[in-house]
């Protein structure tokens, strides 16, 4: 049994499809990126895993548990599933240890004190440790992303959604957020990314998930699916984005 | 022919008719604004010994337009400057004048009814006494109206389709309280509650009943102002916050509202300003307020400057308010263009 089980999902938007009936496994311990066309639903998928989205048809299942479920506790579940969003979505009126430790406090009914040791720890880890008092449109667009990973974190989830977490950084930034990604993924986090980093999507992740139209059109290792797609529309992605950015794929210029 | 060819073709006709000497590039002519000869005219009504100068520059700016246009220019703002300053030079001398002319027309008649100082002297004291229940009454009601103002917001945005039926009643309140005039709730508070032999309501003074009348009245006003400040604050915020397992009460205490509460100063302030000058309708009730004591010393003096005392009071008050008002939300505007 997979860790998280999507069954057959449907999810619109007055009355436009966004999802239509995607089936997915996640494994424990697995990275997987998720790559499309904008609009293909990725960003969708993640707010759905999180409940964040109420579906409109099929299950969600963490633990072998639907988080929609009458006699599941979807406050619980999705405390084992975190997510960062593209925005960072900070809270503007705290200051960053005053992010971190709020859900610890008042969901899992930490002591300050010990909230703050941790809430410290994770800083240290996403090497920020001395922002700590700053409030967050003090910091670079990195900063406040990498805060928000360590937000996060804090709650200790089993699945980290990642949603496009590079996407509003300037190129220059882009990369300290990547290592830290990578190293949570060799500590053997679970992660759901989607990005639009093609090779580095190609250096951490154990598979691959092309989406189009709302659902999976083929998944597999990286180096199948970036380099020798069996998919039409596959191809015709990876071209376009080939095209866009020459090297993304490969990794060198 | 392309469009762009026949554009360019356009731009060399125009270019060939300039005088010699203007240069590579099309130049053209300098035009006096709409806005900026609405000044002139108006300067020149305004203020003639500096409007004429202004609508003189204009004119020769005008002139000037097509010779040498940077002159031009120069001179057309200047002299738009320089009408606007007259207009509002003009302006402030007709105002002092008309100021002037309402308290001196028929022999002063109007400033020896509402300024004599002589019975502002007198009065005074009485309508500063009267004066201390408005104040008594605005600060009570206050602390009740926030309370109950943003319960309601809380109700009216409560998530959730079981909760429909909650936020329609809310709704409801809201709208009727928003639609009635303060002085019928009071009348109907004060004359109504009293009848009613209600437990726990039939007894009060009729200061609480006021308190009571202005509360539900302006909690409505409230609930809408506290449930835009929190529909303000961007969902990306909600949704950080329900991800990390926060339940919606506290995404609201700690998430929406903090961050709410910077939209909402200053036009809760203008409801409060509301509030304080509609504290005087008690007189209707017969309650010794600021205004009553006013009407009774306006009697017993026969002069109606008793009634510039209590308008002193209010101003006293509400400018300061006002200002403090207008403050916040130009600082507001300031922070967030910083912050963009």
């Amino acid at each position: 049994m997979a860790y998280v089980e999507i069954r057959d999902l449907y999810k619109s938007y007055g009355g436009t499809p966004v999802l239509t009936g995607l089936t997915l496994d996640i494994e424990e311990h697995e990275v997987v990126c998720l790559i499309g066309p904008s609009g293909c639903g990725k960003s969708t998928l993640l707010r759905c895993l999180n409940a964040l989205e109420p579906i409109d048809g099929g299950r969600v299942l963490v633990e072998g548990q639907d988080i929609w479920a009458d006699d599941g506790d979807t406050d619980q579940l999705r405390m084992r599933v975190g997510i960062v969003f593209q925005q960072y979505n900070l809270f503007p009126h705290m200051n960053v240890l005053d992010n971190i430790t709020l859900a610890p406090r008042r969901v899992l009914g930490m002591r300050r004190r010990e909230a703050e040791a941790v809430a410290r720890e994770l800083l240290a880890r996403v090497r920020l440790e001395d922002k700590a008092a700053e409030h967050p449109d003090r910091l670079s667009g990195g900063q406040q992303q990498r805060i928000a990973i360590a937000r996060a974190l804090a709650m200790q989830p089993r699945v980290l959604l990642l949603d496009e977490v590079t996407s509003a950084l300037d190129p220059e930034i882009v990369g300290e957020v990547l290592e830290l990604i990578g190293e949570l993924a060799a500590d053997g986090m679970t992660l759901v990314l989607a990005t639009h980093e093609m090779s580095f999507a190609r250096d951490v992740a154990d598979r691959v998930v092309f989406l189009s139209a709302g659902n999976v059109v083929e998944q597999g290792p990286p180096e199948r699916i970036l380099t020798a797609p069996e998919d039409e529309r596959t191809r015709q992605f990876l071209h376009r984005v080939l095209a866009a950015r020459p090297g993304a794929v490969t990794g060198g210029p | 022919m392309s469009g762009v060819e026949e554009r360019s073709e356009m731009l060399t006709e125009r270019t060939d008719r300039k005088p010699p000497g203007a240069g590579e590039r099309p130049r053209l002519a300098v035009r006096v604004k709409p806005a900026q000869m609405a000044a002139g005219v108006a300067a020149v009504l305004a203020f003639p010994p500096l409007g004429l100068v202004a609508a003189w520059g204009l004119f020769r700016a005008h002139r000037l337009g097509r010779t040498d246009p940077s002159a031009a220019i120069k001179l057309r703002n200047k002299s738009a400057r320089l009408a606007m300053h007259s207009f509002g030079i003009g302006a402030t001398i007709y105002a002092l004048l008309f100021v002037y002319a309402l308290l001196a027309t028929n022999d002063y008649a109007v400033s020896r009814a509402f300024l004599d100082l002589e019975v502002l002297k007198n009065t005074l004291p009485m309508v500063l006494d009267g004066f201390v229940l408005n104040i008594q009454l605005f600060l009570t009601a206050e602390v009740f109206i926030l309370l109950c103002g943003t319960l309601l917001a809380m109700l009216r945005t409560l998530p959730g389709r079981p909760a429909a039926l909650i936020r329609w009643l809310t709704a409801a309140y809201i709208d009727v309280f928003r639609g009635l005039p303060s002085i019928v709730v009071i009348l109907i508070v004060v004359y109504g509650l009293k009848r009613t032999n209600l437990p726990l309501v039939n007894d009060l003074s009729d200061f609480w009943y006021v308190v009571i009348a202005l509360t539900l009245h302006y909690s409505a006003y409230t609930a809408e102002v506290i449930k835009g400040g929190t529909e303000a604050v961007h969902w990306s915020q909600t949704a950080a916050s329900r991800s990390l397992g926060l339940s919606h009460g506290q995404t609201m205490r700690f998430v929406i509202l903090p961050q709410a509460m910077r939209n909402m100063f200053a036009p809760l302030l203008n409801y409060f300003i509301g509030l304080q000058k509609d504290t005087s309708l008690v007189t209707v009730i017969g309650l010794l307020d600021a205004v009553n004591q006013a009407n009774i010393q306006a009697i017993n003096q026969s002069s109606l400057s008793a009634f510039t005392a209590a308008a002193l009071c209010f101003l006293a008050i509400t400018i300061p308010l006002t200002r403090l008002a207008d403050y916040l939300s130009v600082r507001r505007r300031r922070r967030e263009l910083a912050r963009g």
